[in-house]
């Protein structure tokens, strides 16, 4: 999971909370939380911020580390790609759910795949845990 | 009508009648009138008048003494002929009758066709303009070390080391002007292209869920809403906004208010083809 998708997952969790509610409780600017999410690169957070926002949130702050190596544009390139190309999308939501088929449409905050029964499935992308993994795996 | 002070003041300003006329806006011939003192300065004028000449309006109001006449030019003293001739005085009218014919026709060029007097020299006519070179385009200048720095990163990122790179390109990098250092980027970008290296940036849709959502609704399509928490909502679509869906149970007919950021997933309850 990218940290942008994470922080917004974290946000749900804790009641969702709204930014102005990490920001004021941290003393981190609002716009500076609202980008984190929102950038599709890399979110310029100091380590100083992740550690109070790994507080906050009680999670470890190796997680959002860990989130921080990927960017949102990755997940968004994969999702286009595969759009582009017709071919079936591969997601692992948190929970350990696979969902797989082609992308119907997607924007910002979710992404429809179709699956088998000709259902439509909408997923968050602040569940969306991994990408791009076949079935089997 | 008494004469006021606007000319002596305007004078010591330095200023001429034109020049006052285009700072306030007052015609030359109203501001001759009025320095002539055949009219009384207007309220209006005198407030231009006194804000323009620095002059405050009792000062501009002065009675003066009119200007005296110019004074007139003295006649020529006409020496007497001298009897021997016995040539008659003539008027200076006459005289202009009495000049040669090319002398009058000559007079008659330099006379601007509007009738006005000219005054000073006749303008000289301009010289011949030199004939335009030729245009010829300016060489190109040379690459830019932002130019080289990309080329490089293509070829690194295509694989190719500094040897393979000056042959793909055709020449050294330390060679090459701006023009061809263009023209070297975008082959390296079509190979990359073409080799799949690359690709073009992909955005994201600013809102589609919005559209289907309401097809959802419209079409009375039931879904299966999961949150996050793992809890689990049935129903139909009664209503959404950007953060928030309205659920209906279809059987009890209760309505949940769902914010989306609480959502991981919703799935329509079989086919959806007409909500796609």
């Amino acid at each position: 999971m990218t940290l942008s998708d994470l922080l917004t997952y974290l946000r749900a969790r804790k009641a969702g909370v709204y930014y102005s509610d990490v920001a004021g409780a941290l003393g981190i600017p609002t716009l500076r939380i609202v980008r984190a999410e929102r950038t599709h690169t890399v979110p310029n957070l100091t380590p100083d911020e992740l550690g109070r926002l790994a507080e906050y949130f009680e999670v470890p702050v190796e997680e959002l580390r860990q989130a921080q190596r990927q960017t949102r544009h990755d997940l968004t390139t994969y999702l286009g790609t595969q759009e582009r190309a017709g071919a079936p999308a591969y997601l692992r939501l948190l929970g350990g759910i696979a969902v797989a088929g082609p992308v119907v449409w997607r924007d910002r905050h979710a992404v429809a795949v179709q699956q088998p029964d000709q259902s439509v499935f909408v997923v968050y992308r602040s569940s969306v845990e991994a990408w791009g993994e076949t079935k089997d795996e | 009508m008494p004469y006021n002070s606007l000319r002596p003041v305007r004078e010591k300003k330095g200023m001429t009648i034109a020049q006052v006329a285009g700072k306030t806006s007052i015609s030359i011939r109203t501001l001759q009138s009025y320095e002539a003192g055949e009219r009384a300065i207007s309220a209006d004028d005198l407030r231009k008048l006194s804000r323009v000449l620095y002059a405050s309006t009792t000062e501009l109001l002065q009675p003066t003494v009119p200007p005296p006449p110019p004074p007139a030019p003295p006649p020529r003293p006409v020496e007497p002929a001298p009897v021997r001739e016995a040539v008659p005085v003539t008027p200076a009218a006459d005289l202009a009758d009495r000049l040669p014919g090319d002398v009058r026709a000559e007079a008659e060029v330099h006379r601007p066709p509007s009738g006005r007097p000219s005054f000073g020299r006749p303008p000289s006519p301009r010289p011949p303009r030199p004939p335009r070179e030729p245009f010829t385009p300016r060489p190109p200048g040379p690459s830019t070390a932002g130019q080289i720095d990309q080329i490089r990163n293509l070829g690194r990122r295509l694989g190719l080391d500094d040897s393979a790179l000056v042959e793909r390109i055709g020449a050294s990098l330390e060679s090459l002007d701006h023009t061809a250092a263009r023209a070297a980027i975008a082959v390296l970008r079509k190979d990359m292209e073409e080799s799949g290296t690359w690709q073009p940036r992909v955005q994201e849709s600013p809102d589609q869920e919005a559209e289907y959502l309401a097809k959802l609704r419209d079409r009375r399509v039931p879904i299966d809403v999961v949150l996050i928490n793992g809890e689990r909502f049935q129903g139909l679509i009664e209503s959404f906004t950007p953060y928030v869906v309205q659920l209906r149970d279809v059987q009890s007919g209760a309505d949940v208010y769902v914010r989306k950021l609480a959502i991981a997933y919703y799935r329509t309850e079989g086919p959806a083809h007409d909500a796609q």
